[in-house]
This record gives C-alpha cells, structure tokens and sequence, in this order.
C-alpha cells in the first residue's frame, strides 16, 4: 500500500500538517500559560487607551492624547504615503532610465547604466545612511536654499514643495460620487453603443454639471521664501526626504532593468514594421512597444512594489516614524506584544495582497485585450 | 469629404517630378563589422517597375531592400529614392519611409491592436488623418485585400494568408509610391500563398513600384519586368523573367536555379 505514490503522498501531507498544528498548538497555549503566570494581560482592548507615545512626524494630524488605534492609523498612513510616492516615482523614472539605457548615446546610457548599478548592487540602508549624512553636509542652511524647480527647494531643514489642497465638503462628496457613477454610466453605455446619440452627451453633461455644483476647492499653495524661512508650501523633514529619495533611487535600478527587459522582449520586428511605416522612435516606443511590454512587466514589476512597502521599514534607520517604528513604540509602551505582531504581520499582509490583487486585475484586463 | 475620396482612390505612383527614376542606387557597400553584405550594388528601378530578387540564402537580398526604406544603413555609395538621398537626415529617412511602404516574412502585425487599429496607426500618426476618415481608407484596403469582415478581430486569430494581407493593406494605408516585399510567401502554409500572391499581382496591375524577395517563379514570370540575381552580396545578373528562368547567363545562376527547381 505505502508504495503507491499517491497514497503516500497523502500519509506524508498529513503528517506534516498535524505537527504543524501540533507545534503551533503548543507555542500558543504555553505563550498564554507565560503570560498569564506573569499576569499580563492579552487582548485587543488596550487599543482605545490613549497611547501617550511620541509620533515625531505623520501625514495625518495625531497628538499623543490619542487612542493606541490612532497611533496605529497614522503609522500606517506615513508607510502608506512613503511607499506610494515611491512607486510613483520609481515608476516614472524607471521608465526613463530603463529606456535611456537602450538608447545610442553613449553618455546618456552610460549615465543610467551607472544608476541602475549602484542602486542594484548597494544594501538599501547603505543608501539611506549615506544620503542621510548628506543633508548636512552638502545641502546650503535654510537662507541660501537651493531652487531646483519652481516652487521646490531643498535645505539641511529638508524640502519645501508646493501643498496640494482639495477642498470638498460632505455634500460635495456625494454630488462627485453620483456625477462619477453617471460618467461611468455614459461611458459604458457609449461603448457598447446601443443608445440613440444624444443621450450619452447629456448624461456626461449632467456629470459635468455635478461635478461644477460639488464646488470642489482645489487650491496648490507655493512656498514664498521670506528670508529666513518659508511661508506657504509643504515642508518634508530631511527623514521623509531622505526616505523618500533614498527609496526611489533604489527602487528606480530595479525598475529599469524590469524596463529594459520588457523593451528587449518585443521583437525588431515590431520595430522595422514601425519605421517602415513612417512612425519616429518615440511613437513606435509608445504605440507599439510599451502596451506591449506592460504584460511582461507587470509581475516582476508588482514584486518590486511590494519590495517597496517592506524596504519602508527602512525608514527606522534615519528615524522616520513609519509604520513598524511606530508599531515598536506602541509595543514597548503597552507591553502587548504579540497582538501587535499580529497587527505589524496582518497590515503588510494586507497592504501587499492589495498590490497583488491591483497587478493581477490589471494583467486580466490587458489579457483579455488581446484575446 | 472630397479628401477622403482622393485618400480612397489609389493613384499608382503618379510621379511628383519628371524623373522617371523611382530608386537609384550607385555603388552600394555594406558591412556587418568585417562581414562585407553588400558588394558595388548597383541598380536603377523605374516608376512602376516590378522587380524579383532572388538568390540562395545570405547573398544579401533582404539586406539591399531594407536598405532602400533605411531600416539598414549602408556605409557606402549613394541611394537615391524618390529624388531624395538616403542620408543620416532623419527628417528625409521619415520622409522617404513615408512612401515606401514594406511587407515582411513573418508580417510584423502589431498584436495588440485589432486589424482596423493596425491599419489606422500610421495614418493617424504620421499623416495626421483623423480617424473617421483613416478608417475608412483602411476599409477600403481591407476590402481590395477581400478581408473587410476581420477588421475587429485581433491578428493572432487570422491564418498566416489573412495575416500576410493585413500586412499588405496596412502599408498600402499611407498611399506608398514603393512597395518592398521581403519574401512575403516563404512563412506561409502552401494552401495561402496564392491568396497573397493574387493580392500582389493585382496591385502590381495598377501600376505599382515593387521590389520583391521571392522565390515564386511563377509570380516572377507573370508579374516581374526583370529578375536580379544576387549571390554573396553582389548582383550577379540582371535579366527578364523569361530569359533567367530558360537561359541564365551566369553559371552561379544555373547552380541557383538547379537547387530551387528541385
Ligand atoms: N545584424 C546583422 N549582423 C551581422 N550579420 C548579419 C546581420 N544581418 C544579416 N547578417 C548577415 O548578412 C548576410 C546577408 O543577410 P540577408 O538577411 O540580407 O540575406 P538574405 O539574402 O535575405 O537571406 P535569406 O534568404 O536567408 O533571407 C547573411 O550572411 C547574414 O548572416
Ligand atoms: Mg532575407
């Protein structure tokens, strides 16, 4: 009997399941025996105390009176802001680079070619460390600060950027809410195209007309220098700067090579076909390579971006409250450790399961495009 | 409207000046490295000729026609197309690629974008027409090619014939003064090349300017005003399709001859 293979197979699956289950059964209740010896406490309601922790700096308003679950949400908020920044900022440039490094001018690939090294073949806390000393080393103090782009500039105080600010109220939310589901409405109506024609315009009128009556304030504040300071803008400490910086260049080197493989994979075929129609290289980049190379990439790409939430913990080094600096706080101020492990595991589970999930609808939708 | 009537209508090759010379080339060299591909190539073609090109593989045939649109460069000599110098100008190789339209071996559809879309592309793009108009002139190839009920359908769902015609109608798409097929038939399924070749020979009635890789001789003979020969980079021999096929001048030519027709 044992020498059928499936069979065997089954035997063996079973026991190593039951002693998984076993092994786990017994840290668990020895865990709770520990802990209820030494009397302390588990369970999730600590989570309404104030936490009385120091968050140095969040994306979302917290003061230390807060519940522990705010701490949690603003933890969570500043790892989610580090990481969407970065994967938009990797994207972008890493598109650049990753082409650049195909194209025929020697300086220009070389240049990107020396990105894509350094940033590939250094530890990323190595980075991190070194840009950090740089801040006060290379960048001018706060009265001579550099302005590299309108409205950007960049001191040992860190960067100054023009603030965004969207300014809608709760009617104005439900207004949006209902001219979007009208425009999607028109717009899948126009495309299945099966609507005598003047019904879709009205309908996007009539979204178009929502979305006047929200009164939706959107406003970008530039910063003013004043001489000694900076009025106006958002200013990003050299921490997030150098967590954010720091992230982007590393994350870039790997999305270029991602790119420069997704480019290499669509044939020269496409290429001559290409040019002999007339199409200039950054068109045929565009129309005939790119929405190619996307299902490629795509995978490999969503693998870096999930990198990206967990190299964010990083931020520990140069003292950036993210997420897991937080979750630590939280843990040695509470003493509940093991809910918030449990906390930390389930968050970047979910944050990363969200990436996938993202990537993988996505990838359906460009399949199902060409059949 | 009257635009895209004139669009519609194919006008075969109506030359812009009085030079009757759709394609000149005088002393042509090329090099992979120390590899010499093209060897003193030397050849003048006519409005509305039609030439074959064949030879055994490697002789550099694909090499001297793609030279012709720029997709290769030539280190040497001088390539004249439609009164225009084929010079590191990229605002005269576009130009020049504009009116030479090319047909490959394996197609080269665009696999994203369904038929009407690949036809559309360039029209758009590179002539500026607006779509509606852009996809009435690809109909209408997609019509002359006899596959007008595949224009929704993505290339990978036709047969290599149906793909192969595609190809053909879209390069027809930007109105090409020149057509070059670099072996349009030889990936393709016995039972198709017929259809392909029907489409060639129709269009090289209209008075087309066509250069084609082939080995068809029967397309050869019906269509072709000369056979050029070519053997290790160079032309070997210039001949009509009746005399090359019957009496080749060259012995290298027999040899070729003796091998295909076997
Ligand atoms: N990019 C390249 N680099 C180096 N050598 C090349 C390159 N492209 C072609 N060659 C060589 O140049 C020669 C001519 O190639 P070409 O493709 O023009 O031949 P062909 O006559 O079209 O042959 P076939 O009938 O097989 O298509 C061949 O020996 C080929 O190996
Ligand atoms: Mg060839």
């Amino acid at each position: 009997m044992l020498s059928d293979a499936k069979t065997r197979s089954i035997i063996i699956q079973g026991m190593l399941v039951t002693a998984v289950i076993a092994f786990a059964a017994l840290l668990v209740s020895t865990t709770f025996a520990n802990l209820k010896a030494r009397g302390i406490p588990i369970g999730f309601d600590f989570l309404t105390m104030p936490s009385r922790i120091i968050i140095s700096e969040a994306i979302l308003t917290y003061k230390s009176r807060d519940p522990y679950f705010w701490a949690i949400v603003v933890g969570l908020a500043n790892t989610v802001f580090i990481s969407a920044l970065v994967i938009f900022f990797s994207s972008v440039l890493g598109l650049v680079v990753g082409i650049t490094r195909l194209s025929s001018n020697p300086l220009a690939a070389g240049t990107c070619r020396v990105w894509v090294e350094i940033a590939r073949n250094s530890p990323p806390i190595v980075l991190l460390i070194f840009l950090y000393s740089l801040w006060w080393k290379v960048l001018p103090p706060v009265g001579e600060a550099l302005n590299p782009l309108p409205g950007v500039y960049a001191s040992m105080r860190g960067f100054v950027v023009p603030a965004i600010s969207i300014d809608i109220g709760m009617t104005g939310a439900l207004i949006i809410l209902f001219a979007l589901t009208l425009a999607a409405l028109g717009y899948g109506l126009a495309r299945s195209g099966r609507l005598p024609p003047l019904v879709v315009p009205a309908i996007l009128a009539a979204g178009v007309v929502g979305l006047w009556l929200a009164d939706i304030r959107f406003a970008v504040d530039f910063p003013v220098f004043t001489g000694s300071n900076f009025r106006g803008g958002s200013e990003l400490t050299p921490e997030l700067s150098t967590i954010l910086v720091g992230l982007t260049i590393y994350t870039t080197g790997f999305v270029a090579e991602i790119v420069r493989g997704g480019v290499l994979s669509v044939g020269r075929g496409q290429w001559d076909a290409g040019h002999s129609l007339g199409l200039s290289r950054g068109k045929i980049l565009r129309l005939v390579v790119i929405p190619q190379m996307l299902r490629v990439i795509v995978p490999p790409l969503n693998s870096q971006y999930i990198n990206v939430v967990k190299n964010s913990t990083l931020a520990i080094a140069v003292g950036y409250p993210d997420f897991l600096a937080v979750m630590n706080t939280i843990i040695s101020k509470s003493s509940h450790s093991i809910e918030g492990v449990f906390i930390i595991l389930g968050a970047y589970l979910a944050l990363n399961l969200t990436l996938s999930s993202a990537a993988n609808w996505y990838n359906r939708r460009i399949a199902i495009v060409e059949r | 409207m009257l635009t895209s009537v004139s669009a519609i209508r194919h006008v075969p090759s109506l030359p812009m000046t009085n030079d009757p010379t759709a394609v000149e080339m005088v002393g042509v060299n090329k090099w992979y490295g120390t590899f010499h591909v093209l060897k003193n190539i030397d050849l003048t073609i006519q409005r509305g000729e039609k030439l074959v090109i064949c030879g055994p593989s490697g002789s550099g045939k694909s090499t001297m026609i793609r030279c012709i649109n720029r997709l290769e460069e030539h280190q040497q000599g001088r390539i004249v197309v439609d009164g225009i110098e084929l010079t590191g100008d990229l605002k005269k190789i576009n130009e020049i690629r504009r009116d030479v339209g090319m047909v490959f071996q394996h197609f080269n559809l665009f696999p994203h974008l369904t038929v009407l879309e690949n036809l559309t592309l360039a029209p758009i793009w590179v002539r500026k027409m607006r779509r509606k108009e852009a996809e009435q002139v690809a109909m209408h190839y997609l019509d002359r090619v006899k596959i007008p009920d595949q224009a929704h359908k993505c290339p990978g769902q036709l047969s290599g014939g149906q793909q192969q015609r595609v190809a053909i109608a879209r390069s027809l798409c930007m109105s090409p003064k020149i057509m070059l097929f670099d072996e349009p038939t030889s990936a393709l399924d016995p039972e198709m090349v017929k259809e392909v070749l029907d489409t060639m020979v129709s269009l090289a009635e209209e008075g087309m300017t066509m250069l084609c890789v082939s080995h068809e001789m029967g397309f050869a003979r019906q269509v072709a005003d000369r056979v050029v020969f070519m053997d290790q980079g160079e032309i070997v021999e210039i001949n009509t399709p009746a005399e090359f096929f019957s009496s080749p001048h060259h012995e290298r030519s027999k040899l070729f001859l003796a091998q295909i027709l076997h």
